[in-house]
């Protein structure tokens, strides 16, 4: 499978006033390749709504190469990034604070097509109507409609349907079932499988909940305080996790089984550093079981351990 | 119905709530927001009590310990039983009295429940000064000890800092020191680990546990996680739409369940059990509006097992060895879902 995007050493980083910067993203080189899903995951402060807004040049990163379809974002601006956006959309956490409360739904949804000079109205009610019916809305009844006047998993869809009425290549999905509840959230997880077998889509999907990205990822990426970690398809991953932080985040669960023994997670106890001034050397150093002397002075560099597996770790607990 | 109003502390439960109810008047009508809740809670043990968003957990907690009170406008019914005594009937003296002695509660957001402009010590040993009478260098030393129970490193000199200075997993800790620093014999915990990570989610549970433990407190535990409540709770009532819809063992709730809305909800869960694209069992539909509720069992309308009766009467929560369920159809015991 080729890469429909791929980042390279890209790095974001926001002043904080006293010529200090949070390291949100640090030399990240990542691809997501045509027709998967790729599950980002990491806890607050990791940096991976840093990384996906940057990938979306929202704003764009302070370094590094984005190449999307063909195209250099990092160095496209105005008209011609315009031009490439439209394949290219994201679908983020909270679904009613994503939707402007003053708009009816149609309008909502058609804003895109509108943006990206679909100018027949006709045209444009067709397609609404045809992505509503797909994600389960029916346009008849929500289409003057306002987003107040749903629960968080209908504004969800709302968001859904918006994303995908420009018929886009890569959604990007920044926590999209977080603010659900659980009785909700699976609709909206299958939502999302449906839509990606239904248009051929490609999706980075963004979480903090390893069960939620395990059900719908091909490969997961695993982030800690702006590094990545760990990048491995997700039957390996979940298996045999190579990075400690990885193993324990799993270890981390609370999984839904009384029966199930609560893991142990061998975190050195403390909190997560801040990311304004992370450790040198490997940043998860200062909770990791098994730091040396060596995890302070070099930087771990992510790299191949088996076929389609990179860790970023001086002592990985495989290969 | 049990016989705890007859005031005796041996052998009875320590809280025993009865037909617990709270409603808001709204312009679309009474919002009937917990509806006839009765449950008992032992010494020592941890009841969890789940649900999703608008299920009423927080509500009837908050109601229990006077936080949603007729100033909120709120119409709160029920009889509240603390050790036998009835905590409604308190004057409010009183009442303050009882929360700061016999409860505890730790708060979903520590950044909002924590004083930003008292400096941390001084917020552990308020309660200890008011209600245990320790003078203010005695509370200071025990708020130090206590932040050393809790975990948290370099206690003296946290001590002397402002909440703001702490991270999310510090200032959990920091409320959890304050719920226990009077000895309650009752500690609440709404939602105690939803705003942090799962690291240090793990960590905070591990402390509550520990500490509930130790001192022989009993607990109540809400949370709108399953894994959550599997691991820390004893007993377990699943709430929906306002009312207790099934109580039981956390093993018999997570290997039988006998309400059907138990079960769908066990079965929409991703699993990390479950291959890739594992296809979820979802719910349809959505929970109902609590202004304009129908006659029925408000879960009928989302419901696989539902016939006429269910859509007429509103079943009651019926006894059966112990466990309650609010269903004309449950489900055989065993018969439910496995992981």
């Amino acid at each position: 499978m080729s890469d429909l995007l791929r980042m390279t050493d890209l790095n974001v980083e926001y002043p904080v006033g006293g010529g200090r910067h949070v390291h949100a993203v640090s030399d990240v080189t990542l691809a997501v390749r045509h027709g998967e899903t790729l599950g980002l995951v990491g806890e607050s402060g990791s940096g991976k709504s840093s990384l996906a807004r940057a990938l979306l040049q929202l704003p764009p990163p302070q370094r590094g190469s984005v190449l999307f379809d063909g195209n250099e974002l990092t160095q496209m601006r105005g008209e011609a990034l315009r031009a490439v956006r439209p394949r290219l959309q994201m679908i983020f956490q909270d679904p009613i604070a994503s939707l402007n409360p003053r708009r009816r739904v149609a309008e909502i949804v058609a804003e895109p097509l509108i943006v990206s000079g679909v100018r027949d109205a006709a045209e444009r009610t067709r397609r609404v109507r045809a992505v509503m019916e797909a994600v389960g809305l029916d346009p008849d009844l929500v289409w003057t409609r306002r987003p107040h006047e749903f629960s968080g998993g209908q504004c969800q869809r709302i968001a859904i349907a918006r994303a995908l009425v420009l018929e886009p290549k890569l959604i990007v999905c920044d926590e999209p079932v977080s603010a659900l509840d659980v009785s909700i959230r699976a609709q909206i997880l299958n939502l999302l499988e449906d839509m990606k077998a239904r248009f051929g889509l490609t999706l980075l999907f963004i979480a903090h909940d390893l069960a939620v990205v395990k059900s719908v990822s091909d490969r997961v990426a695993v982030m800690y305080l702006g590094r990545l970690c760990e990048v491995a398809d997700s039957a390996s991953l979940f298996a045999t996790p190579a990075h400690p932080y990885t193993a324990a985040l799993m270890a981390a669960i609370p999984e839904p089984d009384p029966d199930v023994p609560l893991g142990d997670t061998k975190l050195r106890p403390g909190d997560p550093p801040s990311p304004l001034d992370p450790p040198s050397g490997c940043r998860f150093r200062t909770r990791c079981p098994h730091a040396e002397a060596r995890c302070t002075a070099e930087v771990p560099p992510l790299r191949e351990i088996a076929p389609g597996r990179e860790v970023a770790c001086h002592f990985p607990l495989m290969g | 119905m049990s016989d705890a109003a007859s005031g005796s502390v041996n052998g009875g439960p320590l809280l025993s709530v009865r037909d617990a109810r709270v409603g808001f008047s709204t312009v679309r009508g009474l919002l009937r927001a917990v509806d006839g809740v009765s449950f008992d809670l032992q010494a020592g043990r941890t009841l969890g009590i789940v649900g999703e968003s608008g299920s009423g957990k927080s509500v009837l907690v908050r109601s229990l310990i006077g936080l949603v009170g007729t100033g909120s406008g709120a119409i709160v019914g029920g009889d509240v039983r603390l050790d036998g005594q009835d905590v409604r009937g308190l004057s409010a003296r009183n009442f303050r009295q009882l929360l700061g002695r016999d409860i505890g509660i730790v708060f979903q957001d520590p950044m909002t429940s924590l004083n930003p402009v008292m400096k941390i010590g001084r917020q552990i040993g308020e309660g200890l000064r008011l209600n245990r009478g320790l003078d203010s260098a005695a509370a200071a030393r025990r708020a130090v000890e206590l932040l050393v129970e809790v975990g948290i490193p370099e206690p003296e000199r946290r001590a002397s800092q402002y909440p703001h200075e702490l991270s999310g997993g510090m200032r959990q800790r920091v409320a959890i020191a304050i719920a226990i620093a009077c000895e309650p014999k009752l500690l609440i915990a709404d939602e105690p680990t939803t705003a942090l990570d799962v690291t240090v989610q793990r960590q905070i549970l591990d402390l509550l546990q520990r500490e509930q433990r130790e001192r022989g407190m009993a607990m109540i535990l809400i949370t709108h996680d399953l894994g959550v409540a599997a691991g820390r709770a004893d007993d377990i009532m699943v709430m929906y739409a306002g009312r207790a819809v099934e109580m039981a063992t956390t093993r018999e709730i997570f290997r039988g369940p006998r309400m059907p809305y138990t079960e769908a909800l066990l079965r929409s869960l991703p699993r990390l059990s479950d291959a890739t694209h594992t296809r979820l069992s979802a719910i349809p539909g959505r929970p109902p509006d609590l202004a304009r509720r129908g006659t029925g069992c408000s879960f009928a309308p989302r419901c696989a097992y539902r016939s006429a009766c269910c859509e007429a009467e509103e079943p009651a929560l019926s006894r059966e060895g112990g466990r309650g369920f609010a269903c004309f159809h449950p489900l055989g015991a065993g018969g439910g879902t496995s992981a």
